[in-house]
């Protein structure tokens, strides 16, 4: 009887944590990004102090017991603020993601699948395409005056287009299909043949871009906090904390490092899970 | 002796003298090197035009006066006159005619000559109503200025005023070619400014830099300093820097030769460091201040004296200055003659408990999250400044989150920030600068309703009683008289708390002593190197 | 083929550049602030302040607005800057210099290190230097540039005292000149290293198999000949792929790296005009940096064309 069930755990959990004890990266990743989404979740209560209280007299104070991660130009306990801060970037970066995304890969599968409109479609991609996201970023934002709405629309139209055209490509490929001709003779509506044959099919390449994008955007919501163009002091945000500390840089670096390293670690740890997920998915694309 | 004796002789002759002449060639053409070397400066922020008669700011007003010379000029006490493009100057007896006398061989960077129709000329222009100048009321109640020969101009007032000398002497005040002025319209004071000081507007490369030549013409040297001819430099190289750690690094590395606007948390280490001397003028009128818009609702008795208790101006000056700066808790500073400063437990002053009583009294009553509410209204003003104001008012926002008070701060460039104080009434709380050189000065520029950034502005009528005292006291020549009207007048300004003294802020200039020399410390208008005229390269 | 090519290009960018040129100028609009007031700056009487309004045109409805820009903009007058009255178009033609040198220069650090990891990587092969390679590209594309910028001043400029951490020197071929461009230029270059050594290991992987190699190694050439004369060539076409695809976070980079630096480029203008709102710069800057990208990409197209003619579509 025990043997029964011993195999069919081995076999779920072996090649996962075999994985994992070969890849010492992947697996400070996925530690790192729990912790952060913990931190994130619950900073209300982990954080230690309130991340907008200041108190000029503790300006600038190195980590120590009492704060783990020092102090920032205002005296704020900058381990507080990049939790919350944390909450913002991940946040902004998600919501833009999910609406270029979502944008993008529904003018991708149309383009692919109608393909009367495939021609002047491309070509307003092509137009979105040709603006690099610090442009639309710096455009957008400066127009709706620094915030996070327009970071998070200088995130999404920066996605619609690579998104648009990733989804294209990988429609294309289902498009051609016979059974997408056989549902079409069968009777079935447009709509309802992109939503149950051609979305499916194209979800992994979506998610595989998806997850390649999250990195880039998260990058650069901070770049563009970090330049001026998103939330106002006193919002904890990881890139307006870089720039805040730069008026200390000369005498206490690590107002502006260590917000800049928990970007890094940020980033770093999801390109890394990003990269094991796109392995999974599609060895084929293995880089 | 042998030959080899002999050849040894001249062998050491003719090396010393190779060496003696080398040496002098070498002197020689470090010195003619050091006479072409220009000194290199640094300012913090730009200007949009450097027209004398039609700015008001201190980033304009530092290049005013190396590049355009006055009447008479003040040494850096802030109350002695001396000379200037006059050699002597007489005063009717009821203070209500000046005459000057001009000196010789005046001529601008062009080499046209400088006479007395010019300076009429100059005040003419300033006082033109197309020429929209703010400035004009700095010279109080002149009414004519006439040229009376070639070298003699004669100023009529209608009242006496006390400070007319002083304000001849701002930079403001600086003489420039008229002519060039009507010729070239809005390009004047941009591309091309023919002056009258020891150093001529040669090329200004926006955001960058702008370049000052010698004055070759300049031989009658001005007020407090010994170089009474043209600059013994190739000029001057003012770069504009509005980052705080550029301007640090590069006084660091040799760029910069001398600031005044280094962040004063690196003097400290400058102080230590043996390459830089450290030198201060004997007097300096500069406070840094919150003005509050009283006629906004936000902007109660209650709220303003709530505000004038939560700031730990202590902390500010520890923290964010340094030390190098005086807690503020009146306007003029303690250092000038007349000046007026409150009983410690009656003004301004950090008292966290009192701050919240006074509140809780006005009916301001704390919410779940913490901030005050009255009648429905939560007690959120908006706060606005420039970006150098960045770091303190964010320190202020919090303090004033302490009492209950959640602060929404708007920080903006300068001139933007400097528009909005001046014409808009849609913010409630802003900060600023008040720069003076006396204290009647600082009454009449500020808390005279008709003035710009006057305090009163928008609540004229509630400034009768103040005005009054403020021009009596301009009008009295016997000094105690005057420093008993400016006291009562400082005295109602303090009751009120329409203005939030912060800090009295003061004039330090840095330079590298191995590189210039010839730095004489002042104060006027904020210019700390007032003209120049003894900047010598090494 | 490759002018007809080049024709083609061009005229399909004009109508991208016509959007570029209008989505600016309503972003622009859109902007809540009053250029009058900024021009007016110290002295603004409201008489004074709606001269200058009429003056600048602002009464006007908004279509109006746009045709006069385009038809100025095609005088090649592209305004006066609200700061000073300086003319835009020169002051931008004079950021431009400063920016192509910070690019090229970083270009000309990421390229040889880039392809030199990328090679090394491919050598090694699953081995330490593959591993280690692997690791730092991870990093180099994870790290905020602001960071690698900040740390560059801190620890090199700072503590070190090596180099000066603002503005820009002299000509590059000074030693002032090359002191001041140094760090930007690596801290921009940190944004491609990784992608360009990527790239280079998996073309490299992927070619070393190839027929003509094997059949150069048949031959009996030396393996380091053949890696270098025929797979690093065959390696390099899509290194100028990758760096036309990096192209818009290299330009995102400069921007950044401008910012931190005081380096007196397009990229610190586009942020000082657009931070104070002086509207005829901002929209100068936006629309040359869009010029250029879309110039830059036509250029790296027709590059990636001539190196691989396999690789040539319309």
């Amino acid at each position: 009887m025990t043997e029964l069930v011993q195999p069919a755990r081995r076999v779920i959990d072996m090649p996962f944590l075999r994985t994992l004890a070969r890849d010492p990266m992947l697996l400070f990743s996925i530690l790192f990004l729990v912790a952060a989404i913990v931190g994130m979740v619950f900073a209300e209560w982990l954080a230690p102090y309130d991340p907008l209280r200041t108190s000029l007299r503790f300006r600038a104070r190195l980590p120590s017991a009492e704060f783990l991660l020092g102090t920032d130009e205002q005296g704020r306990d900058i381990l507080s603020r990049i939790l919350f801060g944390f909450r913002l970037t991940l946040l902004t970066s998600i919501a833009g993601l999910t609406i270029g995304v979502v944008t993008g890969s529904f003018i991708g599968l149309f383009a692919a699948y109608f393909r009367k409109i495939d021609m002047p479609l491309m070509r307003l991609i092509d137009i979105i395409l040709s603006f690099p996201s610090i442009l639309i970023g710096l455009g957008v934002a400066s127009a709706t005056g620094a915030g996070t709405l327009g970071i998070i629309l200088a995130l999404g139209i920066s996605t619609i287009g690579p998104c648009a055209r990733v989804a294209r490509s990988a429609a294309l490929g289902v498009v051609s299909m016979e059974y997408i001709s056989g549902a079409k003779m069968v009777g079935l509506g447009d709509l309802q043949i992109l939503a149950r044959y051609v979305l499916p099919n194209c979800i992994s390449s979506i998610i595989v871009y998806a997850t390649l994008r999250f990195g880039q955007l998260v990058l650069l919501g901070a770049s563009l906090s970090f330049l001026g163009l998103g939330v106002s002091p006193p919002t904890p945000e990881l890139g307006v904390m870089v720039s805040q500390g730069r008026s200390v840089l000369f005498t206490a670096p690590h107002v502006a490092i260590i917000p800049s390293v928990a970007i890094l670690l940020l980033v770093l740890s999801f390109n890394v899970i990003g990269d094991a997920v796109r392995d999974a998915l599609d060895p084929r694309m293995k880089v | 002796m042998s030959l080899l004796d002999v050849t040894a002789q001249r062998v050491k002759r003719v090396a010393l003298l190779a060496a003696t002449s080398g040496l002098a060639l070498a002197l020689a053409t470090g010195a003619a090197e050091a006479q072409t070397k220009p000194v290199y400066m640094q300012k913090y922020s730009d200007a949009r035009n450097f027209d004398p008669h039609q700015v008001i700011t201190r980033s304009v007003s530092e290049i005013l006066a190396f590049i355009t010379d006055t009447l008479v000029t003040i040494d850096d006490d802030l109350a002695t006159i001396k000379d200037g493009l006059a050699k002597e100057w007489k005063v009717s007896p009821d203070g209500l005619t000046y005459t000057f006398a001009l000196k010789d061989d005046l001529k601008f960077c062009d080499g046209k000559a400088i006479t007395a129709a010019t300076i009429e000329a100059n005040f003419k222009r300033w006082m033109d109503p197309k020429t929209k100048s703010s400035s004009f009321s700095i010279m109080g109640p002149l009414t004519s200025v006439t040229a009376t020969d070639a070298k003699t101009v004669t100023f009529k007032l209608s009242q006496p005023y006390v400070d007319f000398l002083a304000s001849i002497a701002s930079p403001y005040a600086g003489i420039v070619d008229t002519e060039e002025a009507a010729k070239l319209g809005d390009q004047f004071a941009v591309t091309a400014l023919n002056g009258s000081g020891p150093y001529c507007f040669t090329s200004w490369k926006p955001r960058e830099e702008i370049f000052l030549k010698p004055n070759m013409n300049y031989s009658w040297g001005s007020g407090p300093y010994e170089n009474k001819g043209p600059v013994k430099s190739g000029g001057l190289v003012i770069k504009i820097m509005p980052e705080e750690n550029s301007r640090v690094a590069a006084l660091l590395t040799g760029q910069s030769d001398v600031t005044y606007y280094l962040p004063w948390t690196s003097m400290a280490d400058i102080r230590k460091n043996p390459n830089f001397a450290v030198v201060q003028p004997r007097a300096f009128g500069y406070l840094a201040y919150l003005g509050t818009k009283v006629n906004r609702p936000l902007m109660e008795p209650a709220v303003r004296k709530a505000i004038n208790l939560a700031i730990d101006r202590g902390a500010l000056v520890d923290e964010l200055y340094a030390g190098e700066a005086d807690e503020a808790t009146s306007v003029i500073s303690p250092n000038f003659d007349g000046a007026y400063a409150p009983p410690t437990k009656e003004g301004p002053r950090y008292d966290v408990a009192m701050a919240k009583k006074v509140l809780d009294d006005a009916g301001w009553k704390a919410g779940s999250d913490g901030v005050r509410v009255k009648n429905g209204v939560r007690l959120a003003p908006t706060m606005i400044g420039h970006i150098p104001w960045r770091v303190r008012l964010e320190a202020i926002q919090g303090m004033l989150r302490d009492v209950g008070m959640d602060v929404k701060l708007e920080i903006t460039d300068t001139p933007i920030a400097v528009s909005r104080i001046m014409t808009k009434d849609d913010f409630d709380i802003y900060g600023w600068y008040a720069g003076y050189t006396t204290t009647g000065e600082a009454l009449h520029k500020y808390f005279l309703p008709s003035e710009p950034y006057s305090a009163y502005r928008a609540v004229p009528d509630e400034a009768k009683e103040l005005a009054a005292l403020i021009t009596a006291g301009g009008r009295e020549l016997d000094r105690d008289k005057r420093n008993a009207l400016y006291k009562k007048a400082q005295e109602l300004i303090s009751q009120n708390d329409y203005w939030v003294p912060l800090v009295h802020e003061r004039m330090v200039i840095v330079y590298n002593k191995t590189k210039i020399g010839g730095v004489k410390p002042h104060g006027l208008l904020a210019g700390g190197l007032y003209k120049g005229l003894d900047l010598t390269p090494r | 083929m490759l002018i007809r090519q080049l024709g083609y290009r061009l005229l399909i960018s004009i109508p991208v550049l016509l959007c570029v040129i209008a989505l600016g100028f309503v972003l622009m609009m859109m902007i809540p602030s009053d250029p009058a007031a900024i021009i007016a700056g110290d002295h603004a009487t409201p008489a004074a302040l709606e001269e200058i309004r009429e003056s600048l045109g602002l009464n006007k409805p908004m279509w109006v607005q746009f045709l006069l820009y385009i038809e100025r903009l095609l005088q090649g007058d592209m305004g006066k800057s609200f700061l000073n009255s300086s003319d835009v178009f020169s002051e931008l033609s004079r950021s431009m210099e400063p920016t192509a040198e910070l690019v090229i220069v970083a270009l000309l650090i990421a390229i040889p290190l880039g392809i030199g990891m990328g090679a090394a990587a491919a050598w090694s092969r699953g081995g330490f230097i593959d591993r280690l390679v692997m690791a730092l590209a991870a990093l180099g594309m994870s790290a905020p540039v602001f960071m690698t910028g900040l740390l560059l001043i801190s620890v090199v400029g700072v503590h070190l005292g090596w180099l000066p951490v603002q503005g820009r020197g002299g000509p590059v071929y000074t030693w002032d000149g090359l002191s001041h461009i140094i760090l930007p230029a690596i801290t921009v270059s940190f944004i491609v290293i990784g992608p360009i050594a990527r790239i280079t290991r998996t073309s490299m992987l992927a070619i070393i198999n190839e027929d003509f190699v094997r059949t150069a190694r048949a031959k009996g050439i030396g393996e380091r000949r053949v890696m270098i004369a025929h797979v690093l060539r065959n390696a390099l076409i899509p290194t100028v792929n990758v760096i036309g695809l990096q192209a818009g976070y290299l330009l995102g980079g400069v921007v950044v790296t401008e910012n931190i630096f005081a380096w007196p480029g397009i990229g610190r203008l586009a942020i000082i005009s657009i931070t104070t709102r002086d509207v005829p710069m901002a929209q100068g800057t936006i629309l040359f940096l869009a010029i250029s990208f879309v110039m830059l990409n036509i250029v790296v197209d027709l590059i990636g064309g001539y190196l691989d003619p396999r690789a040539q579509r319309l």
